[in-house]
């Protein structure tokens, strides 16, 4: 079957992914963009029509632009600089139209789980490695999704808890946690397990297992942490 | 029974006026910025509280009352940042989440993930009312 592409968002790296398709001989491309100048001003450097005026929420617009075009594939990336555009429009896209192939740019770290969660997982943050990197080298040490409950958007998580956290000395059992999340147990760094219901004290280096939802991820850092700025 | 507002507009005000009629403990209302939450006559509401900060960020979100709040309603700006921010919101399983949206063409794909939908230009009260109603 044919595959068409249809990317949301006119800028410098959806242009050099544009060429980098036409490349690899991937050529049946448009853009989409609600700046009508950003869209006049592609199409002048083209000999045909490659950019659309629209709005990337609108299904009539999409509909303008082929998502549903029959006896072709679909493929829609998002590359806008604001996740609301980028989320609600791959949303519309997969779930209104059924579309499978649908990437995403996430250009912040806090809502990389909200994309996730409501099942845009083909995502491209390409700081994430490098900011992990440099987090961890800061002492703030990330949670680690262990296994996701399949469909609820909800995993068990495992935290380590890192020498500057806040909740260093909190009893286990009196641990409120300001969003929704069922803390299982610790695990102290003898490699000991302790029931959350038990009295006892989390200490450095301490793992956490805790249920909760992915969406909560930047949350979980920022609880166990205790840094605002982490 | 605890409500969080996200936006400043005419219909956010509208909507806190009506809702304050009802059994609610308290209201919040959050916007990137408290200036047009000045005038309003509920602001000398004992019930009322106002905050600032990015709203589509979750930190203010949370220093906002999400996570105390069993409604959210969402009329921040233009359906898009409407729509994330009520997916954003929605961090506890029983929060209700209505976001209000000036056109209703992709309603039907929000509300199969949860949200409840509002039409701005026929703003349903009743519809809040009746998930107070049971609590």
């Amino acid at each position: 079957m044919n595959k068409h592409l249809i990317i949301n968002g006119i800028n410098s790296e959806s242009q050099a992914l544009y060429e980098e398709l036409i490349n690899h001989d991937i050529d049946d491309i448009i853009f989409i963009d609600p700046d009508i100048e950003l869209v006049k001003n592609l199409n002048d450097s083209f000999d045909r029509i490659v950019a659309f005026y629209g709005d990337s929420i609108s299904p009539s617009f999409l509909e303008l632009v082929g998502i549903n075009r029959e006896n072709s594939e679909t493929i829609f990336v998002s590359m806008t600089d604001s996740d609301a555009i980028n989320l609600i429009s791959c949303e519309i896209v997969k779930i209104k139209y059924q579309i499978s192939r649908v990437v995403s740019v996430v250009n912040s770290k806090e809502n990389l789980p909200l994309f996730t969660a409501y099942g845009i997982s083909d995502l491209v943050f390409q700081g994430r490695s490098i900011v992990e990197l440099i987090i961890n080298s800061a002492g703030v040490i990330l949670p680690m999704r262990l296994m996701d409950i399949q469909a609820k958007g909800t995993s068990v998580w495992s935290i380590k808890i890192s020498p500057r956290s806040d909740i260093i000395g909190t009893d286990i059992s009196k641990i409120k946690i300001p969003f929704r999340a069922i803390i299982l147990c610790k695990i102290d760094s003898k490699g000991n397990p302790y029931q959350a219901t038990e009295n006892i004290d989390i200490a450095e280096d301490d793992t956490i297992l805790i249920i909760s939802s992915n969406r909560n991820e930047e949350s979980m850092t920022r609880f166990f942490q205790g840094k605002d700025d982490g | 029974m605890n409500i969080l507002l996200i936006g400043s507009r005419k219909t956010t005000n509208f909507l806190g006026e009506q809702l304050l009629k009802g059994k609610v403990d308290k209201i919040s209302f959050v916007d990137n910025s408290v200036y047009n939450y000045l005038n309003w006559d509920i602001a000398h509401s004992e019930k009322v509280n106002f905050f600032s900060g990015n709203i589509q960020e979750i930190n203010t979100l949370i220093k906002s009352g999400l996570d105390d709040a069993d409604i959210v309603i969402v009329d921040s700006g233009d359906d898009t940042s409407n729509l994330f921010i009520g997916q954003k919101a929605k961090i506890n399983f029983d929060t209700i989440i209505f976001v209000i949206l000036e056109d209703l063409s992709v309603s039907e794909v929000f509300e199969s993930i949860g949200l409840k939908i509002l039409n701005s230009h026929d703003l349903k009260v009743k519809k809040i009312l009746n998930e107070i109603e049971k609590f």
